[in-house]
């Protein structure tokens, strides 16, 4: 029956009777009226994801708990992590994630900012939109791939020239190759719409590529706060690359050209081999990780991300 | 109409081929297995957390009136997109394997793969949703068009192309991760019979090769180099569209 | 379709100023047909899956589903001896569906307590504690050894060496200035047990040793490395040299050679059983798989992958396989049933 009054709509539309005809009335009349609204839908749907995910979430959390009762303070009170003694601390693998974090996160960022701004100010639209496909792909491309692909390319080559290839170093440009493409299509959006609205005026005032990312960055705040707070993210949470690039040895060390341990590589590398205590330090190993980003993400929320609006 | 009829073919040949494949090819340990296990996971995970992101940006975006449910969704959602895909892993093998008793399976990788999409594909449904509220909401009720109608009709058949856009977001995620499957889906390298047999996904497989099986780097590179043509093939295809739009982003 | 081109044209009366306003005209098929195509492979999945698992067998034959779980080292193993496992000619009333899985000897544990697997893969001696819960079956030997690159002059090492290298106390090859890289695993792997038991190593190991992989990535790695020095599977290491050619070498330890043939007879210390697991609720069902397992034809085979297959066997809560490294003689079938 639907069907049938969009047909006549749509006849009177091409007969360029739009004006004329009282559309609204008719297809209340003929269609609508035995319509009943499910406003309670999307609570019920929604309190059920809610209550799903934060069970989810919990998890990690109350196995934390049996840890943090069973094991003797003294074993995970500590810095160094070593499993075979006993030693749970937490020092080791928050080293690492920091230094991975120190050396992949600037040059990601600047490298993404430059390639966006590059993207948007070109003349060219073949250019942009191929750049933009091979982006996409490159962004949605498995981690394993690029950890590959860099155990094939970059470590044979510092290993024959520094020594050693599974480095800090390493894994931090593993880190920049896989993360610079989905922060570039993210920051690529903002710019596109500063690019809109304020090209004009950055024109007159005759400012270069610098200034107007300077002033991008002034202007944007907002944006930029969620670009560093996704890279962080990635980051921080990205196992597999650091897993096959980093060496994972049990070393608290900043220097470029060590081996370090993360947070996330520990949890996938010795999941698989832990039982009894170990098997739980890892679980709170993970439950550190999920606090952490919680935390973080917490504080760099803004309100205003997504305009609430009100009630339908 | 041919890129429809290709598509059409080239997807009932798989239908055809996956439908009838006979167990006594005995393949079970080649890479069709995985890639047959590969393409059942992902796809189930993003068709299932379709659904609840979908409902959950519609309440978020303020179709439902539920403000409380608002403000929770929001915070949620934004939580669970910064979440280590490791740590959702865990918990996934916690909650699923363990806790509901599903082992290493199919089962439990999906639905802890429905966890980590959700907030991939309920963000790329808000900004769909928030242009929807404030463009067409408005007179749609003016129609007396009910809630219901516009969000799963309507807006659908508009904004076809965008829907299509999430899902292969969805789905090049959900391709992508390793992490979070590695401890819930197994290892077994067989064609699946059933939803709790455990498999072996590509990605990880690759990871095997590559760290663990000796002298496997180099098979760990050509099943890379398919994969990554295979990632490259999802994206052609709105390459060749953008190129006739004068503006790239919705 | 048909009422999707009427809403085509609705919206764009609706929305004039729009960007998708000619959409109508401009409908591109790819989108639509792309998401078919996914449907279609989904659906075609669904009905290959519901199917598969409803296809009636022949009568006569049962199929039993095994899931194997655990060492890494035993992993190739297992999936090498699968098709004669599985394979209806051996057992013509019952045919198995085998399913390997790795994860590591604690993994194999855990998972056969939990009941996620029927049989565990465990490449260390069990405990006392396991030994009590669990059957067992020691299938095989395999032996640790220490490996460099193939340009690396060494072709001895002692004990002590490998202890202060290991430790950290010795950080440059004797007569010469390149540092050494050490090639670790990680804590909880059968290998670096024995390892570090054989070379008193617990919680001595150097900070700057390396995890990487378990034995693939570890011998590309010494490969590669003039400096490096790592300990793997013998199985793996030789399979490396004699398939891909790889750039090791294997060192003598103590001037012994690791050699499955003489390695008991010379003493090699590090050497580990490959032993499968399994609850005792569970042997009814696996009886029959166990007999094929040990079956004297399978030997070779076990030796061919350059392991030394075991003279020992089940055993029980009450019979104890502690000391099989001595070896007490069983009756294999008798074993088994």
């Amino acid at each position: 029956m639907r069907l049938s009054v969009l047909k006549t709509i749509l006849k009177r539309v091409r007969n360029d009777d739009w004006a004329r005809a009282p559309i609204a009335p008719m297809i209340r009349r003929h269609c609508l009226r035995k319509q009943t609204e499910y406003r309670s839908l999307g609570g019920i749907v929604t309190l059920l994801v809610i209550a799903a995910i934060a069970l989810f979430m919990a998890m990690p959390l109350i196995q934390t708990g049996h840890f943090l009762i069973e094991v003797p303070i003294e074993l995970w009170w500590r810095l160094d992590w070593q499993p075979d003694l006993d030693h749970y601390g937490i020092g080791t693998s928050l080293a690492g994630s920091t230094a991975l974090l120190l050396y992949a996160l600037p040059p990601t960022l600047l490298l993404s900012h430059l390639i966006a701004q590059q993207l948007v100010e070109t003349q060219s639209h073949a250019a942009r939109s191929t750049l933009i496909t091979l982006l996409q792909t490159w962004a949605s491309l498995p981690s394993v791939i690029i950890g590959l692909w860099i155990m094939a390319s970059l470590v044979p080559f510092i290993q024959s020239h520094l020594g050693q290839g599974y480095t800090l170093f390493t894994s931090a440009v593993g880190l920049t190759l896989f993360i610079t493409p989905a922060l570039t299509l993210l920051i690529f959006q903002n710019y596109q719409h500063f690019h809109h609205a304020f090209r004009p005026l950055a024109d007159s005032l005759e400012m270069n590529g610098r200034l107007r990312l300077l002033y991008y960055l002034k202007s944007y705040r907002t944006e930029t706060r969620h670009t560093l707070l996704y890279g962080f993210c990635r980051l921080f949470g990205e196992t597999m690359i650091v897993l096959m690039l980093s060496g994972n040895a049990l070393n608290r060390s900043f220097a470029p050209f060590e081996s370090i341990r993360s947070l996330t590589a520990t949890i996938a590398l010795e999941m698989g081999y832990a039982s009894q205590w170990h098997e739980m330090a890892l679980y709170a190993l993970a439950s550190l990780a999920l606090l952490i980003t919680l935390i973080i993400l917490l504080l760099g929320k803004n309100s205003d991300a997504y305009p609430i609006k009100s009630g339908a | 109409m041919k890129p429809v009829l290709l598509y059409l073919y080239i997807g009932l040949t798989i239908v055809l081929i996956s439908a009838l494949w006979p167990e006594s090819f005995q393949l079970n340990h080649t890479p069709i297995a995985l890639w047959v296990s590969t393409a059942i996971v992902t796809l189930c995970a993003t068709f299932a957390a379709l659904l609840p992101a979908y409902l959950s940006a519609a309440v978020v975006t303020g179709f439902y009136h539920a403000p409380l449910f608002q403000r929770c969704a929001l915070l949620i959602l934004y939580l669970l997109a910064g979440m280590p895909s490791i740590i959702i892993g865990v918990a996934g093998f916690i909650t699923f394997s363990y806790g509901l008793g599903l082992g290493w399976s199919m089962l439990s990788a999906i639905l802890t793969l429905v966890f980590l999409l959700a907030p991939t594909l309920a963000t790329a449904f808000i900004q769909l949703l928030n242009q929807a509220h404030s463009d067409h909401y408005a007179l749609a009720r003016g129609l007396d068009m009910s809630r219901t109608y516009f969000l799963f009709i309507w807006l659908p058949t508009l904004k076809k192309e965008a829907l299509v856009d999430t899902l292969l977001l969805g789905w090049s995620r959900a391709l992508g991760d390793t992490a979070a499957i590695m401890l819930t889906c197994g290892a077994v390298m067989a064609t699946p019979t059933s939803l709790l047999d455990p498999v072996r996904l590509i990605n990880y497989h690759i990871y095997l090769l590559a760290m663990e099986v000796p002298g496997g780097f180099t098979e760990a590179q050509s099943i890379a180099l398919l994969q990554i043509i295979m990632i490259a093939l999802l994206f052609i295809p709105r390459w060749l569209l953008q190129k006739r739009e004068p503006c790239l982003s919705n | 379709m048909i009422n999707h081109t009427l809403f085509y044209a609705l919206s764009s009366n609706f929305t004039p100023s729009s960007s998708r306003s000619n959409t109508f005209t401009s409908i591109s098929p790819t989108p639509t047909s792309a998401a078919c195509f996914i449907a279609l492979i989904l659906f075609g999945l669904m009905i290959k899956t519901t199917f598969a698992a409803q296809a009636p067998q022949p009568s006569s034959i049962t199929t039993t589903p095994i899931t194997f779980a655990g060492s890494s080292t035993l992993l190739p193993v297992i999936e090498q001896l699968t098709p004669f496992l599985s394979s209806p000619s051996n057992s013509p009333h019952q045919r198995y569906r085998i399913a390997v899985q790795g994860g590591g000897s604690s993994m194999g544990i855990k998972s056969v307590q939990l009941g996620m697997a029927d049989i565990g893969m465990v490449s260390r001696e069990l405990s006392a504690k396991e030994q009590q819960r669990f059957h067992s079956l020691s299938l095989a030997y395999d032996l640790i050894a220490l490996i460099v690159h193939r340009d690396n002059t060494i072709s001895n090492i002692t004990s002590s060496e490998v202890r202060s290298i290991y430790s950290g106390q010795q950080r440059f090859w004797p007569h010469s200035t390149d540092p050494i890289n050490i090639i670790s695993k990680e804590h909880g792997r059968a290998t670096r047990a024995v390892f570090d038991r054989t070379f008193d190593l617990k919680g001595r190991l150097s900070r700057k040793a390396l995890f990487i992989g378990a034995n693939g990535q570890a011998i590309i790695t010494v490969s590669n490395d003039p400096n490096a020095i790592a300990y793997v599977a013998y199985s793996a290491a030789k399979a490396a040299i004699e398939i891909d050619a790889a750039h090791i070498k294997i060192v003598r330890l103590d001037n012994k050679v690791p050699d499955p043939k003489n390695a008991l007879a010379q003493g090699y210390p590090l050497l580990r059983p490959l032993n499968l697991i399994w609850h005792p609720q569970t042997e009814p069902k696996i009886t029959s798989l166990l007999k094929q397992i040990v079956h004297p034809h399978l030997k070779a085979r076990i030796e061919s992958m350059h392991l030394m297959p075991s003279t020992t066997t089940t055993s029980s809560s009450a019979h104890n396989t502690h000391h099989a490294l001595i070896g007490v003689e069983n009756d294999i079938e008798k074993g088994a049933q």
